[in-house]
């Protein structure tokens, strides 16, 4: 990259209309000749949308690159510019004349910041995922822009990608992962420089910079200035979860144990429980790091969905055994600090409670059901993480009774809860109501006791009032509800998909 | 036969689902203990990390 011509002081941007597969590649080459593919997997998704139109802001000043660049790029002899540009992509055809006053229907589809850096050219990005993930549950969050005085909007999983020498690929995934959290309203925004000041040197044999990465304890000391402390799950000993097959660790042909992350099947009911809830899940190899930022059924397999700094984003991994990334050691979820209960432990509760209350002789023949279901499988159980006022929020919309959702409604809960659902398969299938049963678990409690909020149960709501506080309870029908996971068609709004 | 009315079953329900530790009793003893032990395998997850997992340098 030049860096003399990287800022022209007369013009405002351009728009590039990029027909054939070589003009596409053009522009990769152009500003990433050195690590094309995280750029060329981010115009590949934006081709997938439509994309015919492709507007250059010329000389943006990034909040991001500008942080980086003040800490570690200025110290530089030579010059490196302190701007970046920030390429916009939409569905419609769009000319310099429109700049200005874009029409309504643009057909925004993301935008990529570009930093002049030759070894890592992609800075904070946000692309519509592909249409061939229509049928993914996806962890994506809005993000808003403001381009030449036009308001725009996009929604995707946030990406950008390593550059080398001070943001490396631990850096990036952390990042991916604050600003999801950012977009959500979950956390203030912090520039990337914050994430390489934030790491402990003393965790580290190396010197600071030139970067060589973080460890995962100096990930999680970020995570924890960032104000979302992260889970940890070493693939050495993940947790049992009634419900969830216990596979038996195997051994090679000489006997010597093979790796968890070639082999444990749990990966994949831990990771989808976070992604259920919206939160991306970073994933550590032996040296590497990456975000699994989605999911979906492929025939019998679970197909993850990752933004790799290396690779671009919407990135399929086929399987977590066979990663050519490298042997999974360890996952990371950055969740609110007020988080303090696992989703495995809430899921073991529900799962003996729902066990529990069809045990009984003379039990309603509909909770004897349940219990035999949960047992056998036949009724599958799945677990989200959910902020408790849009759970109140969306109780209208899944078909209970009045009665259920004003106790629900006028329940003191904490600012998170985890909610089990008890699904009837068939019913999940035809994409009708399938809940048959629901447990809602106050987030603060501990995985010794987890405390229980409120039961649905066929016939039954209850509440459980904090502080001693009396059970309340009102009559329930025996039919299903609605589930309040997502039903994973990004272009409706959330409250369109459940109502339909 | 005495038919228990809806108000009766309702009442019955609320009972069986107010006190879920009593309800936990009503298991067989083993499934009780692999419930315990599946609680306990979080518990004891949280403490796992190796300390060549925290060492893993991701660049």
């Amino acid at each position: 990259l030049d860096a003399k011509d990287w800022v022209d002081p007369d013009t405002h941007g351009w728009v590039l209309h990029p027909q054939t597969d070589d003009d596409w590649a053009g522009i990769v080459g152009q500003y990433a000749p050195d690590h094309p593919v995280p750029l060329a997997a981010t115009i590949a998704a934006a081709r997938a949308n439509g994309c015919v139109s492709v507007v250059v802001e010329n000389r943006y000043v990034d909040g991001d690159f500008r942080s980086d660049h003040a800490a570690f790029w200025s110290q530089r002899f030579e010059f490196i510019p302190p701007f970046v540009r920030r390429m916009h992509f939409f569905a419609s055809h769009i000319e310099g004349e429109q700049l200005h006053r874009l029409p309504p229907n643009a057909g925004y589809l993301g935008y990529a910041v570009l930093r002049p850096l030759a070894a890592g050219p992609v800075g904070r990005t946000v692309v519509k995922p592909p249409p061939s993930l229509h049928s993914a549950t996806l962890a994506v969050s809005a993000d808003d822009v403001t381009l030449f005085g036009n308001r725009l909007s996009v929604e995707g999983a946030p990406f950008c990608q390593q550059d080398g020498e001070y943001f490396r690929c631990a850096h990036a995934a952390a990042w991916m992962c604050h600003y999801a959290a950012v977009r959500r309203g979950l956390v203030a925004r912090q520039r990337t420089r914050m994430f390489v000041d934030a790491t402990p040197a003393m965790l580290s044999i190396e010197r600071p910079l030139p970067s060589k990465g973080m460890t995962l304890l100096q990930m999680q000391a970020v995570f924890g200035s960032l104000n979302q402390p992260a889970l940890f799950y070493g693939l050495a000993k993940m947790p049992r979860v009634a419900g969830v097959e216990d596979p038996s660790p195997p051994v090679d042909g000489t006997g010597r144990a093979i790796p968890p992350g070639k082999w444990d099947t749990r990966i994949f009911s831990v990771v989808c429980r976070y992604l259920n809830s919206g939160y991306p899940v970073l994933v550590a190899t032996d040296d590497h790091a990456f975000v699994l930022v989605g999911w979906y059924r492929d025939g019998d397999w679970i197909r993850f969905v990752v933004n790799d700094d290396q690779r671009g984003p919407y990135g399929i991994i086929d399987s977590p055994f066979e990663d050519e990334r490298g042997t999974w050691q360890a996952i990371m979820v950055p969740l609110p600090p007020r988080v303090l209960l696992s989703g495995e432990s809430a899921e073991t509760a529900a799962h003996q409670t729902f066990r529990s209350l069809g045990a009984p002789a003379g039990a309603l023949p509909q909770w004897t059901a349940l219990a035999a279901g949960v047992a056998d499988g036949t009724v599958s159980v799945r677990t989200l993480l959910r902020d408790a006022s849009e759970y109140k929020h969306e109780l209208l919309e899944r078909a209970l009774p009045e009665d259920a959702v004003r106790l629900l409604r006028l329940a003191r809960l904490p600012h998170y809860v985890w909610v089990v659902e008890a699904h009837d398969r068939d019913a999940r299938a035809a994409g009708n109501p399938c809940v048959i049963a629901e447990v809602i678990l106050d987030s603060t409690s501990n995985d010794f006791r987890p405390r229980f909020d409120a039961l649905l149960m066929p016939g039954l709501a209850i509440t459980y009032p904090p502080d001693g506080g009396s059970p309340q309870a009102v009559p329930m029908g025996v039919g299903l509800w609605q589930s309040s996971l997502p039903l994973n068609i990004p272009e409706v709004p959330r409250r369109v998909r459940l109502a339909s | 036969v005495n038919i228990p009315t809806a108000q009766e079953e309702f009442s019955r329900l609320v009972e069986l689902a107010s006190d879920l530790d009593q309800a936990a009793q009503s298991l067989p003893p083993e499934e009780r203990e692999s419930y315990a032990n599946a609680q306990q395998s979080v518990v004891e997850a949280r403490r796992s990390a190796e300390v060549h997992e925290g060492l893993l340098q991701l660049n």
